[in-house]
Parts: C-alpha cells; structure tokens; sequence
C-alpha cells in the first residue's frame, strides 16, 4: 500500500538516505521544479466539478482530472481567459462545458519541486520509489511532502524502508494527487454564496425575515461588482442582475409587510439599481448570440451580420463604461447605503402581515401567486395582446423566484418538482418574450442610414425572429393546459395548503 | 490476455535476448505484461536484476495453485512490466508435470488466473522437447521459434514441425525468426531466403548478429536503455511491431 506523507521540517533526498537501511541505496532519477498556477472561473466551477486547470511556467494549460493525469492541453496566447479564444481542441471543448461564457483567471500559485526517487537493492534494482514534493506558496513558507511506492514482491524491503523513515516526523496525509498537493499548499476555496442561506424558520415573523432575506441577497450581488468593473466575463453582470432583481421580487411580493414608507423607499432605490445594468445584458445576449444568428440567415443575407456585431460591440464597450463609471462614482457607494440602513433599520410592525408567521404568508402567496398564473393563463386566446402575456411571464418569474427564496421552507424534492413544472413554462414565455425584445432592437438599429447589406441582415433576422415568436406563441396554450392540468395543480396545492395549516396549527 | 512463448529446441539461439526485449516493448506499448522465465537456469530473471526465491519445491507448487505463481510475481523497473523469476526447481517440471498426471493443459489452467491482471504473458521456454514443452505448446497462443539461419538450425525447426505433427497441435501457432543472421555470411543468406520461400510465416524482420545483444548480460537491461539507436535495438522493436497485430488475431 502506498504511504503519503507531510513532514514536519523541509525534508531533502540526503535526509531520506540517511534513514535507509544499509543493503539499499536511494538515486534521484528525476527532479522538476515548476511554477503552477492554478485558474478557475470566479465561483470555482471547475475545481468543484472535480477537475484542476494548471497553468505551468505562465505557459501551456494543462487539465486535470480525478485520476491525478492532464487531460487535456492547450497553450493560449496572452490575456486568453474564455475557451473560445483557446485553439481548436480538446481544451476549448471541456472547458466549453466546464465554464461555458464565464472567464478562467489565475487563482493561486504555487512553486512545486518534485523529485522521483528510487530506492535499490545491492543488485540494482528499484525495490521502491518515493516522489518527494517541496511546496513553495506565492505566500507563506515552504513544505515538504512525500508518497512512498512499494513495488509488488518487494514488500519486505519497502517495510524494512518505511521503518527507517518514521524517525522523520510527519504525519500522514490522503493521496498526494496535484489537487491534494494544491490543497496543503494552502488553497481556500471563497465561492461565493450564488444561492444566498437565509436560515429561515418557519414559525419567525414575516418583516424581520424578509428584510434580513433583502440584506443577504444585497452582500450577494455586490460580491459580482468588482468582477463586473474588470469585465472579467458577462455571467459577472447576470449574476449581479439576478440577485438584484430576486431582492426587488421579494420586496414586492411582500410589500404589505412593510411600512409604505420602507416599501416606496427600497422599491425606488432597487428599481434604479436593477435598471442600470439593462442595456449592458441585453447587448451582452445579443453577443454571445451572435453564431446562433449567423445560422438563422441565408449565406447572401450574412455579408451585413459582421459590421452589425461590430456596431453592437462598440455599444456594449460604451455601456460597459457608462456602468462602470456609476459604480465607480461616490453617488453608488451613497445609494447602496441608503438601501442598506433602510434595510437594516429595526422591524417596524406597521401592518398586519409584518407579524404573520414566515410560512404561512409564503404559502398564501405562493398559492395565490399560482392561481393568478392559471386564471390568467387559461383566458389567453389567439386575440389576446402581446402585453398579457408578457404579464403572464412575470408572475411566473415571481412564483419561481419566491419557490428558490423559500425553498429552504419546505422539503427539497417537491420544490424542485414544481420549479420544473414552472421551468416548461417559464422557457416558454421567456423566448416569446426574448424574441420580441430582440426584433424591437433590430428595428431601431436599422433605422436611420444603415448600409444595404446591414439592413438586409436585420431585416432577415426580423423576419425569423417575427416567425419564431408567433411558434412560441402557439405553444403557450399548450403549456399552460400542462401547467393548470389536475396533476400539478394538486402538487402546488399540496406543497402550500397542507402545510400552510399544519404551521397554522402548531 | 494473450500467451506468448520464446522457444527453440536449441540452446544459445537468443530466446532469452528476445523474450526480455519483447517483454520491454509490449510494456511500453501499455500492454500489461508478465515475463515468466520457466527456464531454470534464470537468465531471463537475471537481465532484470530479479532474484529467485528462497522457496523449495515452488515448482510443484506453482503447478498446482494460481495463488501460488501470483505470490511470485515481482514488479521490473519498468511500467506495466512484471516478473516471475525462475527458480532451480523448475528444471523438475517434467517430474512434477508425470506425477500430477498426464494433463497437457496444466500450465494454461494455472495461467488462466493471471486473466485479469495482464494483457500479455510472456514465456521464456528452456530448451528441451518434453512434457513441459507439451504443455507450453498448449498454453501459447502464439510459439515463437528464433532459427540461426544455418543448416543445423533448419534441422532442429523441422524437428519441432514434425513434433506438432506427431502431437497434432497447431502448426500455425509456430511463428519463427532469423536471429543471430549475419548478412556477410553467404550461408546465412542461402539458407534465409530457401527457408523463406518453404515455411511462409517467418516474420520480414530479423534480428542481426551484434555485440549489443551480448552486451545485456554486462548492463542487465534490455537493449534501448543503453544501445538505444542501434540496429539491434530497432530491429527487436521492429520485431514487436510486426507480432502485435498477429497477437491481437491469435
């Protein structure tokens, strides 16, 4: 069996022969010493997914998986940070699936010496082998590591070996894979909460929850704001916008349980927080967009696309640094403490639902929230306006939003049932409404004096676009039917009536 | 897992020299290999700097338990690469092989639970046509003979044809060689190509007389770790790669 340990001092080849029995002898066959850097996007998506990304000497890319062997590798040229500007390969195709749009940066750096060392016997040959480690952080001080092999049938030699060595201190440690090694180096992992934990209770009153709940989600979206300033990647500007948005929805899904003052207060505070970063995502989708627009056209009606994404691009840059400029500016800093005095300042108990019980006001809403959906879904016909239904969308928004907020509430397998069930529709809707936002974009690029080629792309894009909607359209009757159909409707009910009373109760 | 046994009626013709470079190359081709030297006087065990055991009569104990042969198994210098070192009772396996009975297989059976643990094992047959020669025959998939391309080696091949004849074995299974050839020689040439053009699956490479070769014994290593760009060295990786698909079909 293999040995792993960590010493307690520096440990060299020379102090490891010391302590060798005198028939064998220890050679060094091999010893590296590299600086590794390793990089993962901002939350750490690759390391958990069970893979390492290692950059050695500030050059080629290497990565790693479980089995303790590079899978794949790529040297990128300099400032690369997204697969796509990696070469063609094996790289780029995991880590599209690893990261997909997010950035990979360097996280933590570490200097590793590793020797390979063989242990003979008098007739020469390998009895055993040790790998032996030095560790040299960026920052703190050195260590040094070793794994002891025993080769098959010489289990006599390895034993008589590892006797010898426990006069050198150490403790021992798991398998020394790159990912261990890069553990004792002193890596620590800081993701950041993307699903905040609000320790909800049950039984806890509605206001002081809901504002604690506020204040969480604030810290949440401000942790994405210096990775939004770098534009290190555009998941930094989604994440920021969906925290900020699910503290609005809470806000006004809960709005009676505060004093109208707070209300009006936080709702025009988020509202100008929430708006601020829209043109910047709608151009980022646009962008990231950008081959599945390639494919909708017809070749002869490409040759426009190019200057288009050119001029999005130049829009984008202009938006980024209007936004930046914002958060950068003293006004933010000013704004985001209003909010957070308003948020931290004591319950007030002004209405009658500030005191209600957490679980039982969620419940009610929830139900509420679904039926709303349901009535309004069945009554959509083919005359119905484009607005209602993109009313129709929102409400689903806010159901979902107030199922992940108060998840914790209730028992994990029937949340995520029904966020499913809401998933189908939402999808839906949220094309319909994409599409549309999409196409009311388009024309006002269009307009004015825009190059032949240009408009003609616009103008194919439009009309698919116009097309897809209308698809997306004719389906809703068919997902709402699903939504409202007995089943799901008896799963809500269940989740939000039931236990609604039982909290009554107890 | 495929067995494949270095064997030659005749002494001195390079059986070993093969066997341990073979061994070396399918190693590194990542198949898992086994080199079992069944040859007492251990020189296959000797190139890897591998003792015997102390055991006495591991001979018969081999025969008769797997458990036995994996509990021998030592671990080469080299990746994917294991050793069953010879052992001076093995010269009584014909002994062994009458008392246990007159099973020819007795060999595959004990082989048989080495499955999964390698791709390849590789025998390193000692020079005799006997009872242990029977069971090696039934045991290989393939049996690779290195012939001296000279009159006396001829014999000795059709000896070994008439043999499997006699027995009624495979004769596709024999697969032969040139080794030891020395193209000066116009002997070697004569009989080389005569012998080409009567027995069809000799194999196009053939391994060339060389100081190399003998020089194993004195650096106990196979060739490509320290006569690395010498004919000697490609013509026995040449060798390997010629016998790897055949393996593979075997």
């Amino acid at each position: 069996m293999r040995t792993d340990w960590r010493f307690n001092r520096q440990i060299t080849p020379a102090d490891l022969a010391a302590c060798l029995p005198p028939d064998l002898f220890l050679e060094v066959s091999v010893s590296t010493e590299q600086t590794l850097n390793i990089c993962d996007s901002f939350t750490w998506l690759i390391w958990q997914a069970g893979y390492l990304l290692v950059q050695i000497e500030g050059g080629e890319l290497q990565l790693w998986h479980e089995r303790d062997q590079p899978v794949a590798r790529s040297t990128p040229g300099k400032g690369v940070r997204f697969w796509w500007q990696l070469p063609t390969g094996e790289l780029a195709e995991k880590l599209k699936k690893l990261i997909d749009m997010r950035a990979f940066l360097p996280k933590f750096g570490l200097r590793l010496t590793t020797s390979l060392l063989n242990l003979r016997n008098p007739d020469e040959k390998i009895v055993s082998r040790i790998r032996l480690f030095r560790i040299a952080p960026l920052a703190g001080s050195a260590l040094s590591l070793a794994t002891f092999l025993p080769l098959r049938g010489y289990t006599e030699d390895y034993q008589g070996c590892m006797a010898g060595f426990a006069a050198l201190e150490s403790e021992t440690v798991p398998p020394l894979t790159l990912r261990q090694l890069v553990i004792e180096a002193g890596l620590k992992m800081e993701t950041p909460s993307s699903k905040a934990e609000f320790q909800l209770q049950s039984l806890e009153l509605a206001e002081p929850a809901i504002l604690r709940m506020a204040q969480l989600l604030l810290q949440t979206a401000r942790q994405y704001e210096p990775g939004l300033v770098a534009d290190i990647d555009t998941e930094f500007v989604h994440q920021y916008r969906v925290n900020i948005r699910k503290t609005r929805s809470l806000i006004s899904l809960f709005r009676k349980t505060l004093s109208p003052r707070r209300y009006q207060q936080l709702k025009a505070e988020l509202k100008t927080l929430g708006s601020r970063t829209n043109q910047l995502r709608d151009l980022d989708v646009f962008l990231l967009e950008k081959d599945i627009y390639h494919q909708m056209l017809p070749p002869h009606l490409r040759p426009g696309l190019g200057p288009v994404f050119c001029r999005i691009s130049r829009r984008r840059a202009a938006a980024l640094k209007q936004v930046v400029s914002a958060l950068e500016h003293p006004d933010y800093e000013a704004q985001i403490e209003q909010i957070r005095l308003e948020l931290e300042g004591d319950a007030e108990f002004v209405t009658r639902q500030a005191s209600t019980p957490l679980k039982q006001l969620v419940c009610h809403k929830g139900l509420r929230l679904y039926r709303k959906i349901c009535r309004a879904g069945q009554a959509i016909t083919d005359e119905t306006p484009d607005a209602e239904i993109h009313s129709l969308r929102i409400s689903a928004k806010k159901l979902r939003y107030l199922l992940e907020l108060f998840g914790e509430l209730f028992p994990k397998p029937k949340v995520k049932e029904l966020i499913s069930h809401l998933k189908k529709i939402q999808d839906n809707l949220g094309r319909f409404n994409d599409y549309a936002v999409q196409a009311k974009f388009l024309l006002e690029l269009g307009h004015g004096r825009v190059a032949a080629a240009q408009s003609a792309s616009l103008n194919g894009i439009s009309a698919v676009l116009y097309h897809q909607q209308q698809e997306e359209r004719d389906q809703v009757f068919a997902r709402i039917a699903a939504f409202s159909s007995p089943q799901v409707s008896e799963k809500f009910e269940e989740l939000l009536t039931m236990e609604s009373k039982e909290d009554t109760e107890a | 897992m495929k067995i494949l046994a270095c064997y030659s009626i005749k002494g001195g013709v390079g059986k070993t020299a093969t066997a341990v470079n073979l061994a070396y190359w399918a190693a590194r081709s990542n198949y898992r290999t086994l080199l079992l030297d069944l040859d007492s006087q251990g020189a296959s065990s000797f190139y890897f700097r591998i003792k015997a055991p102390a055991k006495k009569n591991l001979g018969k104990r081999f025969l008769q338990a797997y458990g036995q042969l994996a509990s021998q198994i030592k671990e080469s210098d080299f990746p994917h690469l294991d050793v069953i070192p010879a052992h001076l009772s093995f010269r009584n396996f014909d002994i062994l092989l009458e008392d246990l009975g007159k099973r020819k297989n007795r060999l595959r059976q004990a082989l048989k639970g080495l499955k999964k643990e390698y791709d390849l094992i590789i025998l390193d047959c000692p020079p005799t046509i006997s009872r242990l020669a029977e069971n090696i025959f039934n045991a290989a998939d393939i049996v690779l003979v290195p012939v001296i391309p000279t009159t006396l080696s001829e014999r000795t091949f059709e000896q070994l044809l008439q043999f499997f004849k006699q027995q009624d074995l495979s004769r596709s299974k024999l697969v032969p060689f040139f080794t030891m050839a020395d193209a000066r020689k116009q002997l070697h040439r004569e009989t080389a190509i005569a012998m080409r053009k009567r027995y069809k699956n000799f194999l196009q490479h053939a391994i060339p007389q060389s100081t190399d070769v003998e020089k194993m014994g004195k650096y106990r290593t196979p060739i490509d770790l320290f006569a690395r760009n010498t004919q000697a060295n490609r013509a026995y990786y040449a060798l390997w790669r010629e016998l790897e698909p055949q393996l593979k079909k075997a």
